[in-house]
């Protein structure tokens, strides 16, 4: 509800537009609309949503108790997370009549691993899909957006390693990633391990290193009169450094959380020591409205337009008549219809193609067949006709053996018949 | 599809101990709100001369309709107009764009068929022109010119609701917040107006028409007041912007002969209650009550429109859940297993058929083998019997030849020895 209101009103114009102010002769009563609306909206609850970003073992964790004066779940995380993960929690707070759903992100195995190039994807696909959820929420028919739990990321805390001397390249990368889908405020983690100087020239060199190379950081506006002067002193003051601590330690007659070192205490609470005030006042109470105003009408409207560009929607057609919602969607909707006959027509073409060219090859190999076996029947013939003629060749050589024979025979028959003849003639004389 | 993050809430709220600070969150949105400024459509339904200008004119304490910018009962309308003036009103640093949007002609004419069609057209255009802002690619600057109340006028009959009453008020309370008033309530006696308010009522209840109702609060105090409120329905009105002293008082108020009607005295009209409950309690809550239930009505009855065109009705049921491209998508996906369902079995069809045919080319092959090795087993019997032949023969004709060469070798030897013989006269 909350959203959706702003979103309404949010960027109503202030004098109406061919509106004329008119006096008002006594008291009506209506100076209460702002009244009405906080009551409604303290009624409804209020949602926070930040996200720490940072290598491991920065104190992101004890930052957020610190800073939330509570000590919330979770064990400290080991150095050998395989990629990058987010891990997610929600708390419902309150204070005095103030109820807040507190969801705070944390970026696990960030800056482990030993190629890091992929680091920054899993936090952009995190950010990118709260996002999308909304989006997917506010395209709904049928929508309940005034109790929708908004998981949109309103501050990104962007801790930076306290080496003293400069940005991480790791750092500028994933912040220049980020700058565009989330506010980023920049701290420096663990700030008692930087001298009062070394932090002032630290601060500058991150400042102009972030100028360089375009990174956009949230600034803390400066268009309410109200807030303006403190908003735009802190926001030289940027990057803070912060220390954290939830364990307490007493100074003077009051406990204070601090950590002890043996030359001295650091007091997180006192503003000679480190930022922590600042950034809690910059954070909690004085913009924690700003930044989820923000969010909503700047970073989600920059994803809302580009995901509907990539779907193809337009605000006005070629002509520049423009579009109604209906006509967009069911343009879209023929367009879609169309895309998805031609998917099933090419399918059904490339079978057909498909049918057509097996065939082709099946009487090909049909064909070969027949060929072979033509061939092959031919040489079958030439074998037979050899074998006929062999036959018939030992056929004659048959016959002329036989002729041979038979004349032979004839003739030893003759010869013995004159032998005989001859042998009886010389018996018959020598009988004489 | 979209996964939502897993967190753990813990059910219990926490206590801080030490002050964090959100608690100041209220006055940021209290500070942003007075920076963005207000705004408001009201808008005014009755017959002419139900004094509905002069109510507008009491409740905002300035005058909206005056001799510049006249109201539009002093115009002689044909047909049922709807009209709006805009003023921008400033108050303790806050400021309210009003809107009032009136209706001149409404229930004047003889036949008052569809008189309030100009009406719910005005209310639908207003939600369009929200609708398009809302969706388009790049928003801007979107102005909430949706109708956020609506006044009825009742005319002062004493005896109930009329047809036309009864037939706009069933129309429109599923758009706007509808809050009927009798107008001039100083017609009316007390008692008469109590069995007004209570015939009203029940005509009301009768015809199911839901005018606009109070929210409950958990605050008793607030519960209390609403409850005394909710009996006062349908809230009894006088109005008028001149002062006249009374007792020494300055009071808004109607002077007659035999007294004076006191806008601003309870006991006199509900001026005062209406004032309260529209201005200083309730305007947030019937922006609140316009955005998320009147307009949500009309966006997804429009939408379900667009996205139902040629899909079957049995199928919409579900649909209203899902965003029209959610719904686009989700029919991709469908398409695609269809596609996909639809390949596989022309797959199947297709290998089958292929399978077949080569089945046949293979048989067709083994049948051909076949044959060609029967006709070479053939032939090669052929040749073996030849062989055998062939053998056969030649033995034979060794056989004979040597037995030739033997009778020759004989011949040739007795030949020899019959020489020898005759030789040695060995011949008797």
């Amino acid at each position: 509800m909350q959203e959706r209101t702003m979103a309404a009103t949010e960027i109503a114009r202030q004098a109406g537009e061919g509106a004329r102010g008119v006096p008002l002769s006594g008291h009506v009563g209506f100076d209460s609309m702002p009244d009405q609306l906080v009551n409604k909206s303290v009624n409804h609850g209020f949602c926070f949503n930040i996200l720490c970003v940072g290598e491991t073992g920065l104190g992101k964790s004890t930052l957020m108790d610190t800073l939330f004066n509570t000590k919330f779940e979770g064990e400290p995380t080991q150095h050998n997370q395989p990629g990058v993960q987010l891990k997610s929690n929600t708390y419902e707070l309150q204070e005095s009549n103030v109820r807040l759903k507190l969801t705070v992100v944390n970026t696990v195995g960030f800056g482990d691993q030993i190629n890091k190039e992929d680091s920054y994807k899993s936090i952009v696909e995190f950010i990118d899909t709260q996002f999308e959820a909304y989006l997917q929420e506010e395209l709904k028919i049928k929508r309940t957006l005034h109790s929708y739990h908004d998981t949109r990321i309103h501050a990104c805390l962007y801790f930076i390693a306290p080496t003293g001397h400069s940005l991480k390249s790791l750092d500028l990368v994933t912040m220049k990633k980020l700058d565009s889908k989330v506010n980023i405020i920049p701290i420096i983690a663990k700030s008692d391990a930087i001298s009062k100087s070394e932090l002032a020239k630290f601060k500058i060199k991150i400042t102009s290193e972030l100028v360089s190379n375009g990174v956009q950081i949230y600034q803390f506006p400066t268009d309410d009169e109200t807030v303006a002067e403190i908003n735009s002193t802190m926001n030289g003051h940027l990057p803070f450094a912060v220390v954290g601590s939830t364990e307490e330690v007493k100074i003077g007659n009051k406990m204070v959380r601090a950590r002890q070192y043996p030359w001295g205490t650091v007091q997180v609470e006192n503003e000679n020591h480190c930022d922590f005030v600042k950034l809690r006042e910059m954070l909690i109470r004085v913009n924690m409205e700003d930044l989820r105003e923000q969010t909503h009408t700047r970073h989600y409207e920059l994803y809302r337009r580009c995901k509907l560009e990539e779907m193809g929607f337009k605000d006005t057609d070629p002509d520049s008549k423009p579009f109604s919602l209906q006509e967009t969607y069911e343009a879209k909707r023929n367009e879609f219809m169309g895309e998805l006959q031609k998917k099933e027509e090419e399918m059904r073409q490339m079978f057909v193609q498909r049918v057509k060219e097996k065939e082709a090859e099946l009487k090909e190999a049909e064909k070969e067949l027949h060929e072979k076996f033509d061939r092959l029947k031919k040489l079958h013939q030439d074998e037979k006709k050899k074998l006929e003629d062999k036959k018939k060749a030992l056929d004659d050589e048959l016959n002329g053996f036989k002729q041979k024979k038979t004349a032979a025979e004839l003739l030893q028959a003759q010869n013995q018949q004159a032998g005989s003849s001859a042998t009886l003639k010389k018996d018959k004389e020598r009988k004489k | 599809m979209i996964e939502r993050p897993d967190s753990a809430v813990s059910s219990v709220a926490r206590n801080l101990e030490g002050y964090v600070g959100f608690a100041n969150l209220p006055n940021q949105v209290y500070r942003k709100s007075v920076k963005r400024g207000f705004e408001f459509t009201l808008m005014v339904v009755g017959e002419s001369g139900l004094g509905k200008s002069t109510l507008i004119n009491s409740l905002f304490l300035t005058d909206l309709y005056s001799k510049d910018y006249p109201g539009p009962s002093q115009r002689i309308k044909k047909t049922v107009q709807v009209e709006q003036s805009k003023v921008l009103i400033k108050e303790g640093g806050v400021q309210l764009t009003l809107t009032i949007v009136d209706t001149p002609g409404f229930g004047d004419a003889v036949d008052n068929s569809n008189c309030w069609q100009p009406v719910i057209n005005y209310i639908d255009s207003k939600f369009e022109d929200f609708l398009n802002a809302e969706s388009r690619v790049n928003r801007r600057q979107m102005p909430d010119n949706r109708v956020h109340c609506c006044l009825y006028f009742i005319a002062p009959s004493g005896h109930g609701l009329k047809p036309l009453d009864i037939e706009f008020m069933k129309r429109l309370h599923d758009k706007v917040n509808v809050i009927p008033l009798i107008a001039k309530a100083d017609t009316l006696t007390p008692e008469e107006c109590q069995l007004f308010k209570k015939q009203i009522m029940k005509e009301i209840q009768e015809h199911k028409i839901k005018i606009y109702e109070f929210p409950d609060t958990e605050d008793d105090e607030d519960s209390k007041l609403i409850r005394k409120i909710k009996e006062k329905m349908p809230l009894a009105v006088v109005g008028s912007n001149v002062v006249i002293e009374v007792n020494g008082r300055k009071v808004r108020g109607r002077q007659y002969p035999w007294g004076v009607a006191e806008v601003e005295n309870g006991e006199h009209c509900d001026f005062t209650v209406l004032r309260n409950m529209l201005i200083r309690t309730h305007m947030q809550d019937l922006k609140d009550v316009t955005n998320n239930v009147h307009y949500e009505n009309y966006r997804s009855k429009k939408l379900a429109a667009v996205t139902c065109n040629g899909v079957d009705a049995t199928k919409n049921k579900g649909q209203l859940t899902k965003s029209p491209l959610a719904q686009m998508e989700e029919e991709r996906r469908e398409h695609v297993m269809k596609m996909k369902k639809m390949e596989t079995e022309m797959e199947q069809v297709f290998e089958m058929k292929v399978k077949e045919k080569k089945q046949k080319l293979k048989d067709s092959e083994a049948e051909l083998e076949r044959r060609h090795e029967q006709m070479k087993k053939n032939l090669e019997a052929q040749y073996k019997e030849l062989e055998e032949k062939r053998r056969q023969f030649e033995e034979e004709r060794n056989n004979w030849e040597s037995q030739q060469r033997i009778l020759e070798q004989q011949k040739l030897d007795s030949s020899k020895t019959m020489e020898k013989n005759k030789k040695k006269g060995k011949i008797f």
